[in-house]
């Protein structure tokens, strides 16, 4: 967060026509605290500096002095429009470095969890980005279908925003009873809402003059700048951790990985949407293949015993005690683990002396990383095709301050 | 794993050993003057993209830091991450921006949180946290509590908040 603008604003020659403009940090297009400032010649952008960090609150310094239970309440304030994804990154990453499986059943749910979230958080990047170009009824619409997949995470997980849904070894909790029906029930009716969207914009003239050949990525750019999900998948490349290297059972699915061709904003539009449609594939067949049996590792030193064990057992009471007050005891070493995230990849980079609290930990996030090209694609386009390509880009400050 | 380890370390310069990890992926440890010619040539073989830089602080041991750098090849679905130990005075390691334009931020995060300086990087400024700010957050002797003067919320008897 360092103040660019005084910097700028000293060069002698500033004397020119070139314009100093703050976009943000409280500007409606830039989803949240993220402020950039914009060198301009009339309307055209010289130059673009992002300047982040007005959301820091220090979460990997947190994080050394809390065991790994402690920290999944952190992640639903990362990208928190998929609390529930976050959750399943952190806890994969922290079986990674301790070195556990997890039962079916619980990977079944975590895949649910994943994909719930990223079509919770496409609907909310398309309604946004519709809506700052000027499409306020997908806004409307995306939150409308947005309302009822929170109402089947608070029946998931018992909270809307802040789940803490997943535990190191499985999941908090089973699915409960009717989730299942209520949830097949929104999948039969979505693929025709996607329809509606695409209706309402993929043709649309405004829309289509305002994306195409706007904020374009080229494929040598994307990898360059480290870009990942969408973003990237936009420029033509078909990386998709899902599919490149399965982590949760991810090879039982069938989908498609949406690839565009030139890596403008339309482009990542149309992925965006396409990856609604797979990820209602998705759970469809979740729901199909679910496996029964346990949802949590069977492992006593590593994974919390049912309550109703605890209030009677001797053993379950011992193991809940040691590990909600010293935590797993993980390995010595460290791990990287990257899940799929909806905005990209976020990844946990763990260092572990021993014992239940990390040495280090390290979030890599996806929105961080995407935002860093900016300045490359904003530079000689209009003000207005910022907006568009800030909706393109789709970040989350949440996740890219931590 | 080991095949493609020992390919990429008859690339190296002097200087780099690889070190498997925990669970057994492609990691290796470079010297700090070896670091920009190992990436260098880790990017001629497929290793496009970098996912992330951070560094870790070993606080009373020497060398105090280490550099991370994690590396992905697409083609051949692999990450190799490479470690550079740095000393704890006068930290520093030289730029990789000019092979990857990614990372610009992400050594200026970890110039913000842990003060090391990187040699040759285009704009080396604060990052997360704000222009004028005295120290380096995640160094493992930052106090945990109490505010220094001069930042937002301080109370102005330096004691806890």
């Amino acid at each position: 967060m360092s103040t660019q603008v005084d910097i700028v604003l000293d060069r002698p020659e500033q004397k020119s026509e070139h314009q100093i403009l703050n976009m943000g940090p409280q500007h409606p297009s830039t989803h949240g605290v993220l402020r950039v400032v914009l060198e301009l010649d009339g309307e055209i952008i010289v130059k673009a500096t992002p300047v982040v960090g007005y959301l820091h609150r220090a979460m990997e310094k947190l994080a050394e002095s809390m065991t790994f239970h402690m920290f999944t309440p952190y992640t639903d304030r990362l990208d928190y429009l998929a609390p529930l994804a976050n959750n399943v990154a952190l806890s994969t990453a922290q079986e990674k470095l301790i070195g556990i499986e997890i039962p079916p059943r619980a990977q079944a749910i975590r895949v649910l969890c994943t994909e719930l979230s990223r079509i919770s958080a496409h609907l909310l990047g398309l309604g946004a980005f519709a809506m700052d170009l000027g499409a306020m009824t997908v806004f409307l619409w995306a939150f409308r279908e947005r309302e009822k997949i929170y109402n089947l995470i608070e029946h998931l997980s018992g909270a809307r925003f802040t789940t803490s849904y997943t535990r190191v070894g499985g999941v908090a909790s089973d699915i409960p009873e009717g989730f299942l029906s209520d949830l097949k029930a929104f999948l039969d009716q979505f693929p025709a809402q996607v329809d509606e969207f695409e209706k309402m914009l993929t043709r649309n003239r405004i829309w289509v003059e305002r994306t195409k050949d706007i904020g374009v990525i080229s494929r040598e750019d994307a990898l360059a700048y480290g870009l990942t999900g969408p973003n990237l998948r936009g420029s033509g490349v078909a990386w998709d951790a899902r599919v490149k290297r399965p982590y949760l059972g991810y090879e039982r699915y069938e989908f498609e990985v949406p690839v565009g061709s030139v890596g403008d904003c339309f482009d990542r539009y149309l992925c965006r949407v396409e990856e609604l449609r797979q990820s209602t594939s998705i759970l469809l067949q979740v729901i199909d293949k679910l496996p029964g049996g346990p949802i949590l590792a069977q492992d006593s030193k590593v994974s919390l015993p049912q309550k109703s064990k605890v209030l009677q057992g001797m053993d379950e009471l011992i193991h809940q005690f040691i590990l909600v007050t010293e935590g797993q005891d993980a390995p010595v070493g460290e791990s990287y683990f990257g899940a799929e995230n909806p905005k990209g990849e976020l990844g946990f980079f763990f260092r572990s002396k021993g014992g239940g609290y990390p040495d280090r930990m390290f979030i890599r996030s996806p929105s961080f990383v995407n935002l860093q090209i900016l300045p490359l694609i904003c530079k000689g386009r209009f003000i207005s095709d910022v907006v568009a390509i800030l909706g393109s880009i789709d970040f989350v400050m949440g996740e890219c301050d931590r | 794993m080991s095949t493609l380890s020992e390919e990429l370390l008859a690339l190296a310069p002097a200087g780099v050993a690889a070190t498997p990890d925990l669970r057994n992926e492609l990691r290796f440890t470079a010297a700090a003057s070896a670091l920009h010619g190992f990436v260098a040539a880790l990017r001629d073989k497929s290793f496009e993209m970098l996912v992330y830089v951070t560094a870790v602080d070993n606080y009373l041991d020497e060398p105090r830091f280490e550099v991370v750098y994690g590396l992905r090849s697409l083609a051949r679905n692999v990450d190799a991450r490479i470690h550079v130990p740095v000393p704890g005075e006068e930290p520093s390691v030289p730029t990789v921006t000019d092979l990857y334009p990614a990372a610009n931020w992400m050594e200026r995060e970890v110039w913000d949180m842990f003060g090391v300086r990187f040699e040759g990087h285009p704009n080396l400024e604060r990052i997360l946290m704000w222009e004028g700010f005295q120290g380096h957050p995640l160094r493992k002797d930052y106090p945990l509590l109490g505010n220094t003067p001069g930042t937002p919320g301080h109370l102005g008897k330096g004691g806890k908040a």
